[in-house]
């Protein structure tokens, strides 16, 4: 009901209806754009874009889907616009030498382990880490995610798992995540460059 | 710990990610929102500060000439006789060859020193500019040279005689349009320019509506919860705004003085309320003929009555007026003296930022549509007035208050704004 009232204010365009709207939500979408940014004041310039686009274009929302999800993905397409326009990105997505990347650890507050899986996604590459964010939290495809950042779908696939493989031994190397008992690393441990 | 496992990989990320929040900075929400709703009253705003900068500028630029011509002893401020009125009026006189007419009656006429140069160097009046400042500045007065246009003399008569009649009212009304500038400009017009910081707050008039009320049966309370009364339902502090503005004056006689001019008036009042869910405030209009008006709804996030937090609501006015005066010296002399002074000010609202109560007195919320655009204030002071150098300084202070709602008609609560300030005055004689 009181998403309802919000979302009826909103189309009004009532300032306070979309302060609400952006109270309730700008927390969770901002720690989207957070996971896809640079440095947080990239981060918050996403989150305003994103609630620009969201307040000038709510009355195409249908209410099938839920207005989360509807916001989330503004945030998600707005997030990787402002990446593509960062010549950085484009250099970063053709980088596929995972092995050399030094890893800040300096820069990963050790408290909470939410905290830490956030921040180690945020230390990988930013090519890995978007199609990570896209494939893995977000759950596009590996097709979609090719058509939203002009790369082939098996580059998609290739990005992905190496990104992966490199956030797997962060996160080991973190001690964020244990070590699976397998017969093989029994004998022959995960070791981190 | 968790356990590692390739097949939970993504899980393990959704859920800790989700878990994880960021929390924007106020300016997030303060951008976004000037971005949906550009603040429409800077315009107007700055176009009026612009007004009163320029039109300040151009005055105390003036002000500085009348201060070299005055400086002169023996000169009078005759500056505003056209330079090139008098310069053509002289060519065509020479044009009918005149000068030896003027020299005759030189000697028959008394003569100023008007004349004199008229008669002595009227040749060269043409080509030489510093003469005509000298006429400008060196005059005591002005006449009609006698010597031209009354010459009884027969050659003179002959020569005059041959002048165009036109040619001759030109040099008449020029004169007596320039005698008619003196008169109007000689009342002393003054120009004012004024700061005003003030305590703003505001009058409430209403009654919980019949139909919105929804504790009739209770008995009148002071408790904001059943209140009935819109001063009992809402609690408000006075809080610091501003006016600043630009006046003329022009002195009737010696005590009275008309004003006008253009002013800016910034009213801010805060109002204590609570942060709560969002609901519909339902604003209910006065009924006005058969079946009424339409209520408005809107959303509300703010309670005058309960919520999960405190918050204080800045309800803000921008204005433009134009003042229309009338000053009066009670008491004093020209370097010190006592002066009130009342006005009336048509005004336009150039902007607000305000939270208005719904008609059930329980919510907060912006319905600009309910705003009243154009208003009228009244505004009376009692000025201490002192002379300093060419300025005039005055310390005022000041009641100004709003004469008609700040809200529509329609609407069943009526708010008159009122400032309480002490207004700062620099005052300069435009002479």
């Amino acid at each position: 009901m009181v998403e309802e009232i919000l979302l009826e204010g909103c189309k009004k365009n009532d300032s306070t209806a979309q302060q609400e709207l952006y109270n309730k939500y700008s927390p969770k979408m901002l720690s989207v754009c957070y996971r896809y940014a640079k440095t947080r004041e990239d981060a918050e310039d996403m989150l305003q874009e994103g609630f620009i686009k969201v307040f000038t274009q709510i009355h195409q929302f249908e209410s099938r889907g839920s207005l989360e999800g509807w916001i989330l993905r503004i945030m998600v397409h707005t997030c990787i616009n402002h990446l593509k326009k960062n010549k950085r990105f484009n250099e970063n997505m053709d980088l596929l030498h995972a092995e050399n990347i030094l890893i800040k650890e300096d820069h990963i507050p050790a408290t909470l382990q939410a905290k830490q899986v956030v921040e180690s996604i945020r230390s990988l590459p930013i090519g890995y880490r978007t199609v990570l964010n896209l494939y893995a939290i977000e759950g596009y495809s590996h097709k979609e995610i090719g058509a939203m950042l002009d790369i082939e779908e098996s580059t998609s696939r290739s990005q992905y798992t190496r990104a992966k493989s490199l956030l797997e031994n962060i996160l080991l190397k973190r001690n964020i995540l244990s070590q699976p008992l397998t017969i093989k690393n029994w004998f022959s441990p995960v070791k981190v460059k | 710990m968790n356990k590692y496992s390739p097949d939970n990989f993504e899980t393990f990320l959704k859920d800790k990610t989700k878990q994880y929040m960021v929390y924007p900075s106020d300016e997030v929400w303060s951008n976004i929102d000037n971005k949906l709703r550009p603040k429409r009253y800077l315009a107007p705003l700055f176009i009026s500060l612009f007004i009163i900068s320029i039109s300040s500028g151009l005055i105390l630029m003036n002000t500085k000439e009348e201060k070299i011509v005055l400086s002169k002893p023996g000169h009078i401020a005759y500056s505003f006789i056209e330079k090139d009125l008098i310069k053509n009026s002289y060519t065509k006189l020479e044009n009918i060859k005149i000068v030896a007419a003027a020299k005759q009656k030189r000697k028959a006429t008394p003569i100023t020193k008007f004349n004199t140069l008229i008669n002595e160097d009227i040749a060269n009046v043409e080509a030489n500019d510093e003469l005509f400042t000298e006429i400008l500045h060196g005059s005591d007065k002005i006449e009609l040279p006698a010597g031209i246009l009354h010459s009884t003399d027969a050659k003179s008569k002959n020569l005059h005689s041959t002048i165009n009649p036109d040619k001759k009212n030109i040099i008449a009304s020029t004169i007596e349009s320039v005698i008619a500038k003196a008169r109007i400009i000689g009342k002393n017009a003054q120009w004012q320019f004024y700061l005003t910081p003030s305590l703003s707050y505001r009058r409430l008039e209403g009654k919980a509506t019949s139909t919105a009320y929804q504790y009739a049966s209770f008995p009148y309370s002071t408790n904001s919860l059943f209140a009935r009364d819109v001063n009992d339902a809402v609690k408000q502090h006075p809080s610091i705004g501003f006016e600043v503005g630009t006046a003329m004056r022009y002195p009737l006689n010696n005590k009275l003085s008309l004003k006008t001019g253009l002013q800016f008036n910034y009213n801010r009042y805060q109002i204590d309320a609570y942060s709560g869910v969002p609901v519909l405030a339902t604003y209910g209009m006065n009924s006005y003929g058969f079946g009424g008006r339409t209520p408005i709804n809107t959303v509300s996030i703010y309670s005058n009555t309960d919520g999960y937090r405190k918050t204080t609501l800045n309800n803000e006015h921008i204005l433009l007026s134009i003042p229309i005066g009338m000053e009066y010296e009670i008491v004093g002399n020209k370097n010190l003296n006592l002066s009130i002074a009342t006005s009336i000010q048509p005004s336009y609202l150039i902007g607000n930022n305000a939270y208005l109560i719904s008609t059930n007195l329980k919510n907060y919320a912006k319905e600009p549509s309910l705003s009243r655009r154009w208003n009228l204030n009244s505004a009376v002071e009692a000025s201490v007035n002192f002379q300093s150098g060419s300025y005039r300084w005055s310390i005022a202070p000041q009641y100004r208050y709003q004469l008609l709602s700040s809200f529509k008609n329609k609407y069943p609560i009526k708010e008159n704004l009122l400032d309480l300030g002490l207004k700062f005055g620099v005052i300069k004689t435009i002479r």
